[in-house]
């Protein structure tokens, strides 16, 4: 049987059979998204082989005689002692130092990422600019600044400034929560398309 | 040679665990956990600050002009997180084969998509990691891969699209102002990604201060200006908040699950 037909054909198939959820819950969409897991575990699995483990532990640890490498297992092992009591305290004596590090990790990415980028958030509001750009520079100042005080939860909002100003910030986000919210739509609609195309073009020709 | 001293290697491993078991009580072990997890952060916390170019003991950077001497480790403990995360794949691994294990044993109702679920898993794992070596495994994968995987991800996201539609239906019921500017902003930039949507705009002039109200220029706008700093600011929230929770984590502050258990 010619591959290119029945990768098509299964193609076709498993578009359907998820489709039908559409309709309503069926034993068949359950047998393909039960099949949809596996397949995504089993190319899971064999991503953090190939891609993981075999060019960053086994090669360097069995290849380049770099035998240290087995402590990485031994480490790792401690993952699975939370499936017994006496030893589960080793689990969490790894995620914590895990969890400390990426608490160090998120301290360089925040001074890296956000004090950039607060820097570069208050634009010029003054001449020599066009008014264009000023307007745009107003309304990126304004918007920063009132919906950071929506989200201040440190105190009471009692002061009709800080009311007013959480106020507007709120009808801010939803505009922004609104045009996220189309361009996601968007973003589906077209893999929607895509998939009805597939399903109308008909079979691929034999033997290409 | 090789495979000998990998094998005492994994027994002294072992070993020490045994005796770091055996040795430390509840105590010991808290100051442990907090030890580690003080100094796990405060390694990427001096390689931060520490000013480029700084030794230590003779130590130094390959470049001192942009890194310290505590650079050049990042990368290999990097590595070494990496592996050790990859070994956590495994709990999930379990979880499942236990979960689909148990219905598959039992016969309880479903045991046919537990049984798929396997075979699926199993199928796909072999072909992925042996359809180098043989061409049968690299048929079986790419059927599995495009006839099977691919279209199966793209349906599931694609019938998002019907369910993000009726969940916008019933939000937009509410009419209240922030629901009306919700939706204005969301048709704007829906009609501005189709040619209907530019239709209607389409008599407005190309160049000149009247060109910014095209709809493809407005919904432009509201994604690179108004939406840029809405999430920035989201961001900048995130931001501060993550960091107030790094340091608790840091700092062993933290009650809950890893933090005020007995150990």
């Amino acid at each position: 049987m010619n591959l290119d037909l029945a990768i098509w054909a299964l193609a076709a198939l498993s578009t359907l059979a998820i489709f039908s959820i559409l309709y309503r819950e069926n034993p068949v969409y359950r047998l393909f998204e039960h099949i949809f897991i596996g397949l995504a575990t089993g190319y899971g699995i064999s991503i953090l082989w190939t891609q993981v483990l075999l060019p960053n532990w086994w090669t360097p640890m069995a290849g380049d005689g770099k035998w240290p490498w087995i402590f990485a297992l031994v480490v790792g092992l401690m993952f699975y002692t939370i499936y017994t009591p006496r030893y589960a305290w080793m689990s969490r004596l790894l995620m914590a130092t895990l969890m400390g590090m990426s608490a160090g990790i998120f301290f360089q990415g925040f001074a890296r990422l956000y004090i950039p980028q607060l820097a570069a958030s208050f634009l010029p509001l003054v001449q020599p600019e066009p008014p264009y750009v000023l307007f745009r520079n107003l309304v990126i100042v304004v918007t920063i600044v009132t919906v950071m005080t929506y989200f201040f939860f440190s105190f009471e909002h009692r002061s009709k400034v800080v009311r007013g100003s959480a106020s507007l910030g709120r009808w801010l986000l939803m505009i922004a929560f609104g045009a996220i919210f189309g361009s996601t739509v968007m973003a589906r609609m077209a893999l929607l398309t895509y998939r009805i195309w597939y399903l109308l073009q008909g079979r691929p020709e034999i033997g290409t | 040679m090789l495979a000998l001293k990998i094998l005492l290697g994994f027994a002294a491993g072992i070993a020490f665990l045994g005796l770091l078991d055996r040795f430390t009580n509840t105590r010991s072990r808290r100051l442990l956990m907090v030890s580690f997890t003080f100094l796990g952060g405060l390694f990427y916390l001096l390689e931060f600050v520490i000013p480029p170019g700084t030794g230590f003991l003779g130590w130094q950077a390959p470049n001192p002009a942009r890194d310290n001497f505590l650079s050049p480790l990042i990368e290999q403990i990097g590595q070494v997180v990496l592996v050790i995360g990859g070994f956590a794949f495994g709990l999930g691994l379990l979880n499942l084969a236990a979960l689909h294990g148990r219905t598959l044993l039992r016969g309880r109702p479903g045991w046919v998509n537990s049984l798929a679920f396997f075979v699926a898993m199993v199928g796909m794992t072999v072909a992925g990691l042996f359809q180098a070596n043989s061409p049968t495994l690299r048929t079986v994968h790419r059927l599995l891969f495009e006839g099977l995987y691919q279209p199966l991800g793209a349906s599931v996201f694609s019938i998002l699209a019907f369910f993000i539609t009726t969940a916008a239906y019933r939000a937009f019921r509410i009419r209240s102002g922030e629901a009306t500017l919700m939706m204005a902003a969301a048709f704007i930039v829906m009609m501005a990604q189709v040619p209907m949507g530019m239709m209607l705009t389409d008599w407005l002039p190309t160049q000149g201060w009247l060109a910014y109200f095209r709809i493809e220029q407005v919904s432009d706008w509201l994604m690179t200006v108004l939406n840029m700093a809405a999430l920035r600011a989201v961001g900048f929230g995130i931001g501060i908040g993550g960091l107030a929770m790094s340091l608790r984590v840091w700092l062993s502050l933290e009650k809950g699950t890893y933090f005020g258990k007995e150990m």
